[in-house]
């Protein structure tokens, strides 16, 4: 009689063992989430630390006298861990129409075009543009930083206000 | 009896076990979703400083034309923007409106990137004790924002839609005048002080602000003749574009009543015209 019902050791415990299961399986699968988004975010802030080192060493005191010294400054960007091309551009200054950033044309004088990347253009032999470096099709399967920063430009003794573009991708 | 009760307790400690890794499951979730938050602000905050700090020292820097309807980039005579607003404020203590408009299309032209989103503040002003406290010059560039009543009967409070206008997008104002035009005259003594403590107001109330300040000497002349150099403070105040009219909770707009193109009378405004 006091047998009744008695499957064996494990047989009997075998309805604890679902929540049991179930728990781990729950407690697994939100450790691997946590732990994914904990390293997706300090991959971006990474990123987000390369753009702002890229653009504090070219933005330097806001004022650039010539093309030598925006050349000067690019050298000293040094190594990062993101691909990146970074440029003064005239548009937005000049209020023209620019449907998006990639569009942006990098500014030019006699002396050179005002922009450095530590990646090929895909076309040397096309207009500077950032589509040039990073296209919007392939932008789609990066991760894409881009940031604006006013900057005066001295172009033939005018001061110029312009734009400093950096766009930085992995 | 004692056997068949060790089955039930194996599936309560199981349930006991499965309710601790839901607390443990959802604390890790909430910590998953909020991670990196602060930082992330403090990066943002970063940004908003250096664009602003970047933007007045650019603005300051630039070059101009004398002719306040050429650009840099064709006009034939240029000048430094502070060169140019030295010299037509030392003989009358005022900024013609030529000047005035010269200086809001650089402010324009070197925020053009953010001004869809973003409205913002430009002013020059004395506050040295030594000088009369004066508002020398005040740009606001503002979004023109309609207002759509949602039907929303029953549920307690009035909701709104606010979108930009599409023909006219933005509103841009010289402020801290007396009159219009050629004859305006800017505000100082208790008008100066009116339009300070409207200003507080509404920095108050507009939510996160970037705000980048600098120094100025600019030029006065003096009843001999002489020239006189004298300090003024430049200001420059960014933020996120928003309606700065009455709502239910706010009976006195902070800028405006009901019409973005139509400030407060007491902050002087006229409209800047730079198209």
């Amino acid at each position: 009689m006091l047998n009744k019902g008695f499957i064996g050791p494990i047989g009997d415990d075998l309805p604890s063992l679902i929540p049991l299961l179930f728990g781990l399986v729950m407690f697994f699968s939100t450790f691997t989430m946590t732990f994914s988004s904990f390293d997706a975010r300090n991959t971006e802030f990474g990123y987000d630390v390369s753009v702002m080192r890229i653009s504090r060493t070219l933005q330097s005191n806001s004022y650039i006298y010539n093309y030598n010294n925006f050349q000067k400054l690019c050298d000293n960007v040094g190594l990062v861990n993101v691909n990146y091309v970074a440029g003064v551009s005239s548009q937005a200054a000049k209020q023209e129409d620019i449907s998006n950033i990639f569009e942006v044309e990098f500014f030019e004088n006699s002396d050179g075009q005002f922009y450095c990347s530590n990646v090929d253009p895909i076309d040397p032999n096309a207009l500077p543009k950032i589509s040039n470096f990073l296209s919007i099709h392939d932008s789609i399967d990066e991760t894409v930083i881009s940031k604006i920063f006013p900057l005066a430009v001295e172009d033939d003794k005018v001061v110029k206000p312009m734009h400093l573009f950096v766009v930085a991708w992995k | 009896m004692e056997m068949n009760s060790k089955g039930q307790a194996a599936v309560t400690d199981a349930l006991y076990f499965l309710l601790i890794i839901t607390f443990l499951s959802v604390f890790l979730f909430g910590f998953a979703n909020s991670y990196g938050n602060l930082v992330r602000e403090q990066v943002n905050d970063e940004y908003n400083t250096a664009f602003t700090t970047n933007a007045l020292k650019t603005i300051l820097y630039s070059s101009t034309p004398r002719d306040p309807m050429d650009t840099i980039y064709s006009s034939s005579e240029v000048d430094y923007l502070l060169a140019l607003i030295k010299e037509d404020y030392s003989d009358d203590l005022q900024i013609d409106f030529a000047e005035r408009k010269v200086f809001g299309k650089t402010i324009l032209s070197v925020l053009s990137p953010i001004q869809d989103t973003k409205d913002y503040i430009f002013y020059i002003h004395v506050l040295s004790e030594s000088e009369n406290k004066k508002m020398i010059y005040f740009f606001i560039h503002s979004t023109n924002f309609e207002k759509e009543a949602v039907p929303s009967e029953g549920l307690g409070r009035n909701f709104f839609i606010y979108s930009a206008n599409e023909t006219a997008s933005h509103n841009n104002f010289f402020c801290g005048l007396t009159n219009t035009g050629d004859s305006a005259l800017s505000f100082e003594g208790q008008y100066y002080i009116d339009l300070i403590a409207r200003f507080d107001k509404l920095r108050a109330n507009i939510g996160s602000v970037s705000e980048a300040s600098s120094s100025i000497t600019l030029v006065k002349e003096t009843d001999d003749g002489d020239l006189e150099n004298f300090n003024a403070e430049v200001n420059l105040m960014i933020w996120d574009a928003t309606w700065l009219g009455e709502t239910d909770d706010r009976p006195a707009g902070l800028f405006y009543q009901d019409d973005p193109t139509d400030p407060d009378t007491g902050w002087g405004c006229e409209d800047a015209e730079l198209f």
